[in-house]
């Protein structure tokens, strides 16, 4: 049972699906499912891998995003293949749609519109949901399942604000969900609260864009998904955004009306946090008070509407102030504001209770995903969706959970971060959280992860055929560079050179033997990266084996801490709150030391 | 990043002193792992056959230096892998050096009790021994635990915070460059800027490890023990004389009772300073376990290789004892009958500066003028500290080639090079988590659309 039809709610069904068990998915609007509340594209720095491993493990936001995208960019582009981020813009309406078709695709996906209340637990275990639906008649009605994931996303008691403006819902004329939280509290989670914020919309005719820098997409746009046909790619018109920027008028007009901005005038729960990587316009404008302007970015919303997204000015500030800053960017003086921009705030769970499978630690079968989590982003939620799913299905059949590791794949540092860290601000990816960030690359993704999801069911005969011809295809480019000599060097060894690229080899290979990799020029910039990191990925090598055998190592459920003999106060607090699952989760909380350690194998080993 | 080390014993070859600390005949250090014959063979000693104690020489800076050594084969040994024990001459700064070399050479520090709890692991020690275990883990990381924090008040502790703060900055700088580049106009660092903040980091560590001197040397010092019966006030006189609250009171009774050192001033008539080793002597009198009998017959060690006792009870006159009545400023105390007994307060001071003189006199030639502070480092600060600096130098060798370029390339790689160094830093100055690194970032730069 899958609660919600959000980001995360979608991959966990998709997930769900894909390993062959039925699944209901109750959200509160049915056509709503796959909606990009905010800004309307996929992936980025960090985030666009974590696009790349989803689809890797068969999920759907990849394929979804390559479908719908108006614009393809890797970021970072000139910079190292660890470090580059493929992301899109995506057509809103389109994107949401895909979602929606594709799940329909699966027969054993059923979509059931309503609010759920409550989540049944028995014996320390979930055994069922209590929902309504009052429009058809539906009130408090109990649905049987062993395993729940629950991705309320800002819906959780969610509450917007436009200066002093107030209205309960998740999203702009969408609802909230009351009832839930007091129902977790009850069930003895702790729960905490978030805001995030979203800019005004413009209507496209009424900008001048003529004035404005023109930001386009690559030239050549490369797909997220292996399973898209590269030679249809991109199925959508692509089109640019624009640039321009907020003034000192503004800032000062900003500062003048401070005090009716809800993040500031204390009207937002006291204790919500916000992004510090998204902020809004006006903490920009306190923060960095010296600057100024900053960049606003104008990026279409859909091909089919004239909406435009004002990437940059996210506010919670009064109508009125918004229509200043709004005609005070170049290009926008007679912009016409189609939605103003809004601040959110939002329940959330403490995520240390939860463990790497997104299941609570306190009550079996129950999955969370997403925001809830803390967490900020589509993809990030996307990527707890998937894990929840996976794991929620091998509960329900007796398997062992899977947790993917720091050394494995984005998503593992992501889920070993919610767990061992206490949040500060809704967590969001960044490659500098990945001390493994060399071996986590977008090109490499479908080796780290694809024959683990093939072992894990996730993974359909036809992907893993695709799979399987991409590996020969890099052997044989391999073969191809080590065969080929220019001026009497291989070309596999002149591929250390930084000077040496795509272009360069294919300039070089002009033979018939040289046509693989103008055919195939990301799995030539595979190559490329894996011989580039080579001599720096043995060093790690080492600290990846330790990794893995303290992973190995499980700490039982229900442990008294309390009672090892020799472990200091601290550490026994520490250990009691976070409740780890393995010994590598244990050796990754604040204030925990090797010695610690050791006491507790003492500790374990007497049992 | 924190890896609990044992999970590591197939792979790694653990090293420490093992011998007890200070000046004494023979020092002994000790390898556990699979590369520790190997290890040894680089200092030259030959190694040829298990279980046999051998003469050799160890290779150090052109000079030969008589050892002792005695190889085992796993399973047949203590930890159940292979060890190598070398007994040198014991002189504690020529200790650690061999160390540092074996260091160079793979070997890692070993963590606190990590050679008991290998053999404890390997299924050598019994369930009765390992709650013994557990306590002597405990007791040895707190007294590591205690130390680190003394480095991290005192000076080095300042000083390495301020680096570790530099270094973070700097990092913060690099990895601003490749996870923040929404505002494509901002370069947050440029080559020729971070050579400039690297090279004066990497002359900083540099200049700190060619002032600091191994914590073995300084445990070398003249050593003055306090000695006496529970509840005596060793503690009290102990703070007292250091002039600072440093014995501290344990939590839990019976657990932590390691000996308190710390290096004491004490100036001449003539106005020179001479260096020595105070130590307290906890819970020599306690009633006995298991764990007690270790640290008592530590504390008898402790006695034995005292440069000079001061005995805060009854005994019997000695030449290397001065005997002391502490509690002079309680109301039932009055003078000592004996000439030779000193009557001191630590509450109120009384006869302290006496005492210290006394001390002076009884050192005799003893007592080593120091010319200048420095700092005492630990053998695993020290490690980390060449660590840091090496992977420093690594970085630096990296980025100089661009100084003449706008932006940085290979930033991921130099970000890896700082970062490893900065976990190196963590043991002195607080660790610095990537969140930490990114909330740089955010306070130096307005990133995120």
């Amino acid at each position: 049972m899958v609660i919600g039809g959000g980001h995360a709610g979608s991959e966990a069904a998709w997930a769900c699906a894909n390993l062959g068990v039925r699944v209901a998915m109750i959200t509160m609007e049915v056509d709503k499912i796959g909606a990009m509340s905010c800004n309307p594209a996929i992936g980025g720095l960090a985030k666009g891998q974590i696009v790349r491993e989803i689809d890797a493990l068969g999920g759907l936001m990849g394929i979804a995003a390559d479908n719908t995208g108006i614009q393809f960019r890797i970021l970072n582009a000139s910079k190292g293949p660890a470090v580059r981020g493929p992301r899109c813009q995506s057509d809103k309406y389109a994107y949401a749609r895909e979602v929606q078709r594709l799940l329909k695709t699966r027969s054993n996906i059923q979509l059931i519109q309503g609010v759920v209340d409550d989540i049944l637990v028995e014996d320390g275990k979930t055994h069922g949901v209590i929902y309504s639906n009052p429009a058809q008649g539906i009130n408090n009605q109990t649905l049987n399942t062993a395993a729940v994931i629950l991705t309320t996303g800002t819906f959780m008691r969610g509450l917007m604000h436009t200066g002093e403006a107030k209205t309960q819902g998740g999203r702009v004329d969408e609802g909230s969900a009351e009832g839930i939280s007091s129902n977790l509290t009850k069930l003895g989670l702790e729960l905490g609260r978030l805001k995030t914020g979203t800019p005004p919309r413009l209507a496209a005719e009424s900008i001048n864009f003529d004035t404005l820098k023109e930001q386009p997409g690559d030239e050549q746009p490369q797909p997220f998904s292996d399973m898209t046909d590269i030679t249809s790619f991109p199925p959508q018109k692509q089109v640019c955004c624009w640039i321009t920027e907020t003034c000192a008028d503004s800032h000062e007009h900003i500062k003048a009306n401070l005090d009716r901005a809800p993040l500031f005038n204390g009207q937002i729960e006291k204790g919500s946090v916000g992004p510090r990587y998204c902020p809004s316009i006006e903490d920009k404008v306190m923060r960095f008070s010296d600057r100024q302007s900053h960049h606003v970015f104008l990026e279409p919303e859909s091909l089919e509407t004239n909406e435009i997204y004002c990437n940059g000015i996210s506010t919670s500030l009064p109508r009125d102030v918004q229509d200043v800053i709004v005609h005070n960017l170049p290009g926008c003086e007679n912009a016409k504001i189609l939605k103003y921009g809004y601040a959110v705030e939002y329940d959330m769970v403490w995520p240390h209770q939860i463990d790497a499978t997104c299941m609570t630690k306190s009550i079996h079968g129950l999955f969370l995903a997403g925001q809830i989590n803390g967490t900020s982003g589509y993809e990030e939620a996307a990527g707890q969706g998937l894990i929840a799913g996976l794991n929620a299905v091998r509960y329900m059949q007796g398997k062992d959970e899977i947790r993917f590791g720091r050394d494995q794949c984005y998503l593992g540092v992501m889920m070993d971060d919610l767990i061992t860290k206490t949040p500060r601000e809704p967590y969001r990816m960044f490659t500098s959280r990945a001390e493994f960030r060399l071996q986590l690359r977008s090109d490499n993704a479908a080796d780290r992860l694809t024959p683990i999801g093939r072992d894990l069911g996730l993974v359909d005969d036809a992907r893993w055929e695709h799979f399987e011809h991409r590996q020969q295809t890099v052997d044989a480019i391999k073969q191809t560079l080590t065969r080929t000599a220019y001026q009497g060097m291989r070309l596999i060894d002149w591929c250390k050179r930084p000077e040496v690229n795509r272009q360069w080899l294919t300039d070089r290979a002009t033979g018939p033997e040289g046509e693989i990799f103008s055919r195939y020029p990301m799995l030539l910039d595979h190559v490329l990266a894996e011989v580039m990191y080579d001599g720096y990925l043995d060093r790690q090598t080492r600290d990846i084996e330790r990794l893995r055998q303290q992973e190995k190592v499980q700490l039982p459920e229900h442990f008294d801490y309390n009672a090892v003999v020799g472990l200091r106060n601290e550490s026994k607090a520490v250990l009691d709150k976070f409740r780890p699952r393995t010994m590598g989760q244990a050796s990754r909380l604040a204030g925990i030391t090797p010695a610690d350690l050791m006491v507790l194998s003492v500790a374990l080993g007497r049992r | 990043m924190l890896f609990l080390p044992i999970m590591t014993s197939n792979t790694s070859t653990i090293i420490a002193v093992s011998s007890a600390p200070g000046q004494s005949h023979r020092g002994l250090i000790r390898l556990s792992g699979p590369q520790s014959w190997e290890m040894v063979r680089t200092l030259g000693v030959t190694l040829d056959h298990p279980r046999q104690l051998t003469r050799a020489h160890v290779d150090f800076d052109g000079r030969k230096l008589p050892c002792l050594v005695l190889g085992f084969h796993g399973p047949a040994s203590y930890t159940a892998q292979d060890i190598v024990e070398l007994q040198l001459p014991g002189n504690p700064s020529l200790l650690d050096q061999v160390v540092h070399r074996l260091i160079q050479q793979g070997a890692r520090m070993a963590e606190p009790g990590e050679f008991t709890f290998t053999a404890y692991l390997a299924g050598k020690l019994d369930l009765t021994q390992a709650e013994g275990i557990a306590a002597t883990i405990h007791a040895t990381s707190q007294a590591q635990l205690q130390a680190a924090k003394l480095l991290r008040q005192g000076n080095l502790g300042s000083f390495s915070h301020q680096l570790v703060d530099a270094l973070a900055t700097a990092l913060a700088l690099v990895e601003a460059g490749i996870d923040f580049t929404d505002q494509e106009d901002v370069v947050a660092i440029t080559p020729a800027q971070l050579v400039e903040r690297l090279s004066d980091i990497h002359k900083q560590l540099t200049d700190l490890m060619a002032n600091a001197r191994s914590w073995g040397a300084l445990e070398a010092m003249p050593r003055v023990v306090l000695v006496g019966p529970p509840s005596a006030g060793k503690s009290t006189l102990f703070n007292a004389l250091l002039g600072k609250q440093r014995a501290v009171t344990h939590e839990q009774a019976g657990t932590t009772r390691d000996i308190l050192a710390e290096p004491l001033l004490l100036s001449r008539a003539d106005g020179s300073q001479v260096e020595v080793m105070l130590m307290d002597i906890a819970g020599l009198d306690d009633a006995a376990n298991t764990l007690d009998k270790d640290i008592q017959k530590a504390a008898r060690q402790s006695i034995e290789q005292a440069d000079v006792i001061v005995h805060l009870g009854q005994c019997e006159p000695a030449a290397d004892t001065i005997r002391v009545r502490p509690k002079m400023d309680m109301p039932n105390m009055h003078e000592a009958s004996e000439d030779d007994i000193l009557p001191i307060s630590a509450k109120t001071g009384m006869g302290l500066p006496k005492l210290k003189r006394t001390i002076l006199a009884r050192l005799g030639d003893r007592g080593v003028s120091i010319a200048a502070e420095k700092l005492a480092l630990q053998p695993r600060h020290e490690s980390a500290l060449k660590q840091a600096t090496d992977a420093i130098a690594d970085a630096l060798k990296y980025v100089q080639p661009q100084v003449q370029q706008h932006a940085l390339d290979d930033l991921e790689l130099i970000a890896g090079m700082l970062r490893f160094a900065l976990d190196q830093l963590a043991s002195l100055g607080g660790e610095m988590t990537p969140d930490d690194i990114i909330g740089r970032v955010f306070a130096t730069f307005c990133v995120g659309k």
